[in-house]
């Protein structure tokens, strides 16, 4: 009886599963398919060479947001990455204390704050006091988004170096910084590029935070004191606009992001299956 | 001749480690009550006694490893010859230069190749040698530790790829390679073959002539066959110090006689 019951439950929960499962698969299929067929339909070569042109005229491309893109995610990589494996090194290696603590609370919160605060409070602090829209803002918004994700990653992958390691350093007179520089990251840097990797894919997705920093730009420019375009806001810009022309480069620029995300992904996943030996 | 032998003689009775008054916790559980021992320069000194006496403890204080675990301290003095190795102003980086660990399982860097393994004190004191001196420096202590011929040909590879045994040998390999006073082991053979085993007592015993080695053992008959000294521990007592001869033979403690002769332990 009990057991007839149970199995069941069990049979109606496993349904739900397989459900959910179907359900999820269905919707990512269907974006995926879509994004394919018009993404990859709108994709030409001038879509990487040449400059946004105004609605009406044919060609035009997104050269300088994919150019802007990158520029923005290396500054964001430049500022995030060294703090987010810091404040990961510090809460594991120097995880005694209150600032420790402190650091792994506020890497937690920043890590839930939805990211359009996060535009808006650098929009304050930076775009405010300089007077403009700035590359150097969208990348600083960027990397604050990545500093959480680096410095959980840190702090998981340098939490499965065994401590026999560390002492085998110690016992060599290996001073703790040098033993954390030659031994600990070393060990543990499968995770965090995998964490780095999953950074990047993240932050290059993001709109809402360049919306009030780096803005967008019409033009060339590798500037970092002004606005510059990204995929992102391009496609923002262009898919809600009433031009069929733009529409379609939106789809174009998406299937790009898409894809290079796609592949940021890929790797992560890779370096994360290389053989780490613990 | 005479003479020599005289000189000889008394380079063994010089005292190459000390302790006063030794006492080590681990937060408020005391796991070592005042030590009181002294370790004669480039004698081979085993330590014995049931698990969880403290031997692996009292190890630990020889270096200043014990102090790196949270919670732990200790109190009184440690002296390597006439410097107090707890003295206040000094690194303790400097001593473990000094004094080599073997741990009990071992602990490899994996980011490293074996080769690499074997002059990782030098890397990670950032001491500058040349490459053909490193070349022998690794062979040296490659063979002295027993393993030179099984990894010869793959040094280069990962150490993963070696099975336990061996990579207790390049531990041991390692720490020999800084060329340390004074070598701590702590059961250095506890997860070897009889071969592998054989092959490490039989370095320990032809390093004793220019290191001073501290070996803690499980093993009787190991103790029995490599050690000059024997120090019996018992919860976190030093309960009797003698000549590895008289220890076996004549034992002063009953304590004594009963572990050795496995009554208990
Ligand atoms: N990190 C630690 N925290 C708290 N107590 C510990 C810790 N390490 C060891 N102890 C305790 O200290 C005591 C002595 O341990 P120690 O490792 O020195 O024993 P041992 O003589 O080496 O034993 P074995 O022969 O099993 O290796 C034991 O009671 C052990 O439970
Ligand atoms: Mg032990």
């Amino acid at each position: 009886m009990n057991y007839r019951i149970r199995k069941i439950y069990s049979e109606i929960m496993l349904g739900l599963c397989v459900f959910s499962f179907i359900l999820g698969v269905f919707f990512l299929f269907w974006i995926l398919g879509d994004l394919f067929i018009k993404g990859l339909s709108s994709l030409n070569l001038s879509l990487f060479i040449e400059l946004p042109k105004p609605p009406g005229i044919p060609g035009g491309g997104v050269a300088n947001a994919i150019v802007g893109t990158l520029l923005l995610s290396i500054i964001a990589g430049i500022i995030g990455i060294p703090i987010g494996i810091l404040a990961g090194v510090y809460i594991v290696e120097y995880g005694n204390n209150r600032l420790a603590w402190w650091t792994r609370f506020i890497s937690e919160v920043l890590s839930g704050i939805p990211t359009i605060i996060i535009g808006v409070f650098v929009y304050i602090l930076i775009v405010i006091s300089m007077k403009r829209f700035s590359a150097l803002a969208g990348g600083v918004a960027l990397s604050i988004i990545m500093i959480p994700i680096i410095t959980k990653a840190t702090e998981e992958s340098l939490k499965m170096v065994p401590n026999s390691v560390r002492e085998a350093s110690y016992a060599l007179g290996a001073p703790k910084w040098r033993t954390i520089i030659k031994v600990v990251l070393p060990s543990g840097s499968s995770g965090i590029v995998t964490g780095i990797m999953s950074a990047f894919a993240r932050i290059m997705g993001e709109t809402a935070p360049l919306l009030f920093t780096s803005l967008n730009s019409s033009f060339w420019s590798l500037r970092l004191d002004q606005p510059i375009a990204s995929l992102t806001v391009t496609i923002y810009n262009y898919a809600t606009s009433p031009y069929k022309e733009w529409q379609n480069i939106a789809w174009a620029s998406s299937f790009i992001l898409a894809m290079i995300v796609l592949l940021l992904n890929i790797l992560a996943k890779y370096y994360a299956r290389r053989k780490t030996h613990f | 001749m005479q003479e020599e032998k005289h000189i000889f003689k008394e380079e063994k009775n010089l005292e190459k480690l000390r302790t006063e008054n030794l006492n080590a916790w681990f937060s408020s559980l005391q796991i070592l009550k005042n030590i009181n021992i002294s370790i004669k320069k480039n004698t081979l000194t085993a330590i014995i006694g049931p698990s969880g006496c403290g031997k692996t403890t009292l190890l630990r204080c020889f270096n200043r490893l014990h102090e790196l675990t949270p919670g732990a301290r200790i109190e009184g003095k440690v002296f390597l010859e006439d410097l107090n190795i707890y003295d206040n102003n000094l690194d303790p980086v400097l001593i473990r230069r000094r004094i080599g660990m073997v741990f009990q399982r071992p602990n490899l860097f994996y980011n490293m190749n074996i080769y690499e393994n074997v002059i990782s004190g030098y890397i990670l004191n950032k001491r500058k040698i040349s490459k053909e001196e490193l070349d022998n420096i690794v062979e040296k202590s490659l063979r002295l530790a027993g393993i030179w011929d099984e990894v010869k040909d793959r040094l280069k590879n990962h150490p993963s790829e070696l099975s336990g045994g061996q990579q207790q040998r390049v531990c041991i390999a390692r720490a020999l390679a800084v060329e340390p006073e004074v070598l701590l082991m702590d059961e250095p053979t506890s997860a070897l073959d009889p071969i592998s085993t054989y092959k490490i007592e039989d370095t320990i015993k032809t390093l004793k002539d220019h290191v001073t080695i501290i070996i803690v053992t499980h093993n009787m008959q190991q103790a029995a066959r490599i050690s000059d000294e024997i120090i019996f521990m018992y919860m976190g007592e030093v309960i009797e110090v003698g000549r590895t001869s008289e220890i076996f033979t004549n034992p002063k403690k009953k304590l004594t006689e009963d572990y050795i002769t496995g009554r208990f332990g």
